[in-house]
């Protein structure tokens, strides 16, 4: 079974490079990852350019900027494009598959259901461990250069719950995938599901959103609470989603 | 011998439409099988429930000894009717992922390519292929694993006169290697290269039997008898003596030829060619059966037929 999985996992990893996804991936964490402290530190510049001569008599102060704001600026970037592209790698994986008939051709084949959504789960895994890890790192390098240094340690815990976070979405938009008949209802359940887990951070620390801030707070020692409980809940999501989406597939037929 | 197909009470239901309704057939090892039927008629919801894509709602189908969607893999190779492939990947590629599925240590692959006419396509990606070559590629996959028994849902059905002949020739020259199962609603194919045949419509077997046997079953008394444009005008004549005789039905006269209908198919073996002597006869046929005639008459709504023959 594992050395199926590799083969399935090797195929996945392929593709994604040469349908230019990695690379897609790659730029566009790597850039928001670059961006962030940058924009940081232009912000203030950029209001006050804006505001002369439109405001007088208004004395406007705007606080030097820290590397809290780069920060800041990090997790903003990623929670927006990071769920973005995470929901677009993901949502067509298997229903593209299945409703271009190469499932029907690759199924007829020993090769378990379950091995072909693990195989898909890990390949978008390394995809965006790889992306944000890039990105994550030129942040923190112009972070240094423009700011101060962020203690690594925090910095890389921050990572790692983004990273969390990011799985999860990816588990749910698989799941979408897999229970869709279409790419089109795929990626409409893949919204609902998103919208709704994103919702729940509205109501409870629970949620996997929750991540976001407990990391956030780590990063600049904010001293906020710790998260371990939205932690638990995002690890059993993303454990349960790709549980379902096997089961799901093996259960169904393919056309 | 056990056959190398078993299919026993196979039925499939989505709600309330019956797609199989409940048949029996038996693939004999080695041979080539037809599995013929007009569109919609069940075809293809037999052979993904073959394969493993589809789950019968009744019933059973055992290849090789191995009861399908009961864990174990049975020993197949199969294609679909429109094969897709990863347009990323080369024709080498594709066989090189799918043999690692297998577990295979040495891979013919340069053999299967070879076999199936694409040696020199074997570098080109898969997205630039035309549609006869994809249906090579399809018939490489499903033979790579070298298996026993080869699943084909109208392997020809969409290609061109020429890819149609390089496919069926293929498929003939893997006689005796392997049992081959093929669906189609080309009747002369299925004539061409079968040895047995089974004719589904409703979702229900109509026959099945060996090719030979069901060509001369449904063997019809009809003699074509031309002459040269000389005798044109005595082959009338012949018609009202043999209408005379009560050795025919019906005689039909288009110029030079005439169709007869014999009565009794023996006696007029016997007895037609000696009054033709005197001709100047250019052909004297007795016309055979098609599998489109038999197709044709088991599948028309307007004949009665029975549940399941063989």
């Amino acid at each position: 079974m594992m050395r199926i999985f590799g083969v399935q996992l090797r195929k996945e990893i392929t593709e994604l490079w040469r349908t230019r996804k990695l690379i897609i991936v790659l730029v566009v964490l790597i850039a928001f990852g670059l961006m962030s402290p940058i924009l940081a530190k232009i912000t203030p510049d950029l209001l006050e350019s804006m505001g002369e001569g439109q405001m007088e008599g208004i004395i406007i102060t705007i606080p030097e900027p820290t590397q809290k704001d780069a920060i800041d600026q990090l997790v903003r970037n990623v929670s927006q494009f990071g769920l973005l592209l995470a929901v677009l790698m993901s949502f067509g994986t298997v229903v593209g598959e299945r409703e271009r008939g190469q499932a029907a051709l690759v199924f007829a084949h020993p090769l378990p259901r379950e091995v072909f959504v693990a195989a898909k789960f890990a390949a978008q895994a390394i995809m965006f461990a790889a992306g944000l890890a890039l990105g994550a790192l030129g942040a923190y390098i112009y972070t240094v250069i423009l700011f101060d240094a962020p203690p690594a340690g925090r910095y890389l815990a921050l990572t790692g719950l983004i990273y969390v976070w990011l799985l999860s979405l990816i588990a749910l938009s698989l799941l979408a995938s897999t229970l869709g008949r279409s790419m089109g209802s795929a990626g409409g359940l893949a919204f609902v599901l998103i919208v709704a887990l994103l919702l729940a951070g509205s109501f409870t620390n629970l949620a996997p959103g929750a991540l976001l801030e407990w990391g956030r707070s780590i990063a600049i020692k904010a001293g906020s609470p710790a998260r371990w409980g939205a932690l638990a809940v995002t690890v059993v999501v993303t454990a349960l989603a790709v549980g379902a989406s096997c089961i799901i597939l093996r259960r169904q037929e393919i056309d | 011998m056990t056959p190398a197909i078993e299919i026993r009470n196979l039925t499939k239901r989505f709600g309330t439409v019956t797609a199989l309704a409940g048949f029996d057939l038996s693939v004999p090892r080695g041979s080539i099988f037809g599995f013929l039927g007009p569109n919609g008629a069940g075809k293809t919801t037999t052979l993904r429930i073959m394969t493993g894509l589809a789950r019968a709602t009744a019933g059973s189908v055992t290849i090789e000894g191995v009861e399908v969607g009961r864990g174990a893999r049975p020993p197949i190779g199969y294609l679909p009717d429109t094969p897709s492939f990863y347009s990323w990947m080369t024709a080498r590629e594709f066989l090189t992922y799918i043999a690692r599925l297998h577990e295979l240590s040495d891979p013919p692959i340069d053999a299967t390519l070879e076999r199936v006419g694409l040696a020199n396509a074997n570098k080109k990606r898969v997205g630039g292929f035309s549609r006869g070559m994809k249906q090579r590629l399809g018939l490489a996959q499903a033979l790579l694993p070298q298996p026993r028994v080869l699943l084909l849902d109208e392997p020809v059905s969409a290609l061109d006169p020429a890819g149609r002949k390089a496919m069926l020739d293929i498929m003939g020259d893997l006689r005796g290697e392997m049992t081959i199962f093929f669906s189609t609603h080309i009747l002369n194919d299925a004539e061409r290269i079968c040895d047995e045949i089974g004719i589904i419509d409703q979702g229900r077997l109509v026959i099945q039997a060996r090719r030979d046997d069901l060509l001369a079953r449904f063997a019809r008394p009809v003699f074509e008898i031309e002459v040269a444009p000389d005798d044109a005008p005595q082959l009338a004549a012949l018609a009202e003596r043999l209408e005379t005789t009560g050795l025919i039905e019906r005689a039909a006269l288009d110029g030079v030829r005439l169709r007869v209908t014999a009565r009794d198919l023996d006696r007029a073996r016997r007895e037609v060619l000696p009054m033709l002597a005197d001709r100047s006869l250019v052909r004297f046929e007795m016309l055979g059966a098609t599998l489109e005639d038999i197709f044709l008459n088991l599948t028309d709504p307007a004949n009665s037929r029975p549940e399941v023959a063989s």
